[in-house]
């Protein structure tokens, strides 16, 4: 569970983070005077511009509102930009063909808000799903998934479908499955919104550990014990523009 | 390719069977559509059958002189004139000399009491001309216009001919529209049916999307889905109709004016191939066709 070294076409986790907490100084994601504005007239972000190094940690802090799930939307190509670009792992975003945007995905595990769990399939096959788009055969299928939902504590609930599982369980097999793939880079928003402090803290230990692996993560959270406590990059947002971008931040100034 | 295909059927399946309700009623519009067609091109093409039947006994009567109709009796050298020149019409098919005593003959299977009673034979030589077509009956009699010698009058029931290739037509053109209206009609029905059920997985294909499957590993299966409800549907459809045609048909077959051999529906295996080939196309490209806007993430 610690090997994360995954070489991929799109993006390419760094080497070996000797510290999970600084990046290596190679960008994976590059935001150019990013502008969002929703059909009406709402402006979601407003002329954001940023740089996270492969390897970082980066919490995402902001009121309700403040345009991070937006920043997540853009980062998988599921909105584009009213203006501005954006780059991951060297290729920017409004360049990249629509036939390739399959294969951003793959390399970038995405933990949702509203978790987007397949709702006629186990736990099991939802986490199983992102491995059968990129062709993995059955059997690592077989080896793959128990472990990675062993690994957020839900080993014993894999038969059981989303309906049948608590929000926070919901919430654990959406990050298995953002993990499944070993991804370079790791998108979540609000992985820890549903769940019980300890859990909590388990997730987010999980998520240092895979960050130690070299991942590059990126955290939308409202949880500000957690960030006050983990001292890790923070990038708060509040109607669209970054307010503050902190090496060793807190939830507030 | 073949893993691909093998996972792609597995997951049409496992959607068939969770989303049974749907996919059942996407069977049911299927069955119940092409069974109606297939109903319609049996009794269509059976009725446009009839009545090629009943245009082809349409015939031109030539009816020679007689020493009582004319003033002199036909001779046998205009007899032969009219038979070259009608042999070399393009309409004629056929050309049949009737002798006056098998006028008679017929006459008396028809109506024995009358023909008994006859002193002489009344009845007069002629030519049954058959045409080639039905429609051509008129420009036949035409050619025999003015009345060559020896013959007396030339006769081609006009009005009757007219009305009966006139019924023909409307039926043809009935069939026809009907048929198209019908085609369309079903196709409408089971895409619509296809599109109501892809809408409501539209949240599904959207998350398969975003966790990284491209547009045809997401379609693959869906138009599989699709291939399946049409195959089931029109295989019960043609089961339907073999019930239908057992059961039904071969009651009102017995009665004799439908006994004719002459006339007969398009072959029942073409129907069943037409319905099921229908429906195969259908629902694949329902499907493939109702997924492309949810793609487009
Ligand atoms: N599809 C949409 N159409 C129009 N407006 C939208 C859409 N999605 C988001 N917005 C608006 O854009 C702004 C930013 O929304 P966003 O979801 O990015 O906030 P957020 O920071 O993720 O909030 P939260 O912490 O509550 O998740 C909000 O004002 C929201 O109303
Ligand atoms: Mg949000």
């Amino acid at each position: 569970m610690t090997d994360t070294s995954v070489e991929t076409p799109v993006l390419t986790a760094p080497e070996h983070g000797e510290n999970g907490a600084r990046g290596t100084g190679t960008p994976m994601i590059v935001f150019e005077a990013v502008t969002k504005i929703y059909d009406p007239n709402i402006v979601a972000l407003r002329d954001v511009s940023l740089t996270i190094d492969k390897g970082e940690f980066v919490f995402l802090v902001g009121p309700s509102g403040s345009g991070k799930s937006t920043m997540m939307r853009l980062l998988l190509k599921e909105l584009e930009p009213t203006s501005g670009r954006i780059i991951i792992g060297g290729r920017e975003l409004n360049r990249l063909k629509r036939s390739k945007v399959p294969m951003l995905r793959r390399n970038m595990g995405c933990v949702f808000q509203d978790f987007k769990l397949l709702s006629n399939r186990t736990a099991f096959e939802n986490v199983a799903y992102a491995l059968k788009v990129q062709g993995d055969s059955r059997s690592a299928i077989r080896t793959k998934v128990p472990e990675v939902l062993g690994l957020v504590g839900l080993g014993s609930k894999m038969s059981q479908m989303p309906d049948e599982l608590s929000g926070g369980e919901q919430q654990r097999v959406s990050i298995a499955r953002a993990f499944v793939n070993h991804p370079p880079l790791l998108i979540c928003d609000e992985p820890t919104g549903n769940l019980d402090p300890d859990t909590s803290v388990g997730i987010m230990q999980l998520l240092y550990r895979i960050n130690r692996t070299g991942t590059t993560v990126v955290m939308a959270t409202h949880d500000r014990e957690m960030v006050d406590k983990m001292r890790r990059r923070v990038i708060a947002l509040d109607d669209g523009v970054v307010m503050r971008d902190e090496r060793r931040g807190s939830y507030v100034a | 390719m073949w893993p691909r295909a093998r996972l792609f059927l597995q997951e049409a399946l496992s959607s068939v069977s969770s989303n049974l309700s749907t996919t059942i009623a996407a069977t049911m519009t299927v069955l119940i559509g092409m069974f109606l067609l297939g109903l319609f091109i049996a009794l269509g093409t059976w009725v446009l059958s009839w009545t090629n039947d009943v245009k082809r006994q349409l015939v031109v009567n030539v009816y020679f002189c007689t020493d009582v109709t004319c003033e002199n009796e036909v001779s046998r050298g205009q007899i032969e004139d009219i038979r070259s020149k009608l042999v070399s019409l393009p309409q004629v098919k056929d050309v049949q000399f009737i002798s006056s005593e098998e006028a008679l003959e017929i006459q008396r299977k028809r109506t024995p009491a009358l023909v008994d009673n006859l002193a002489s034979n009344p009845l007069p030589a002629s030519y049954k001309v058959t045409p080639h077509k039905g429609e051509d009956v008129s420009k036949i009699a035409a050619q025999l216009e003015p009345v060559p010698p020896g013959v007396e009058k030339v006769n081609y029931g006009k009005k009757e001919a007219d009305r009966v290739l006139q019924v023909a037509k409307i039926i043809g053109g009935i069939v026809l529209t009907g048929s198209l209206l019908l085609i369309a009609a079903s196709i409408l029905l089971i895409s619509n049916t296809i599109r109501l059920s892809i809408f409501a997985r539209r949240r599904e294909v959207e998350v398969m999307k975003l966790v990284g499957a491209t547009n045809w590993f997401v379609r693959g299966p869906f138009m599989l889905e699709g291939i399946i409800t049409g195959l089931i549907g029109s295989i019960l459809a043609v089961i339907l109709l073999i019930v239908a045609k057992e059961v039904a048909l071969s009651k009102i077959v017995e009665r004799d004016w439908l006994s004719n051999d002459d006339v007969s529906a398009l072959s029942f295996p073409l129907i069943a191939l037409t319905l099921v080939l229908t429906s195969l196309l259908v629902g694949a490209a329902g499907s493939g066709i109702t997924l492309r806007r949810f793609l487009r993430i």
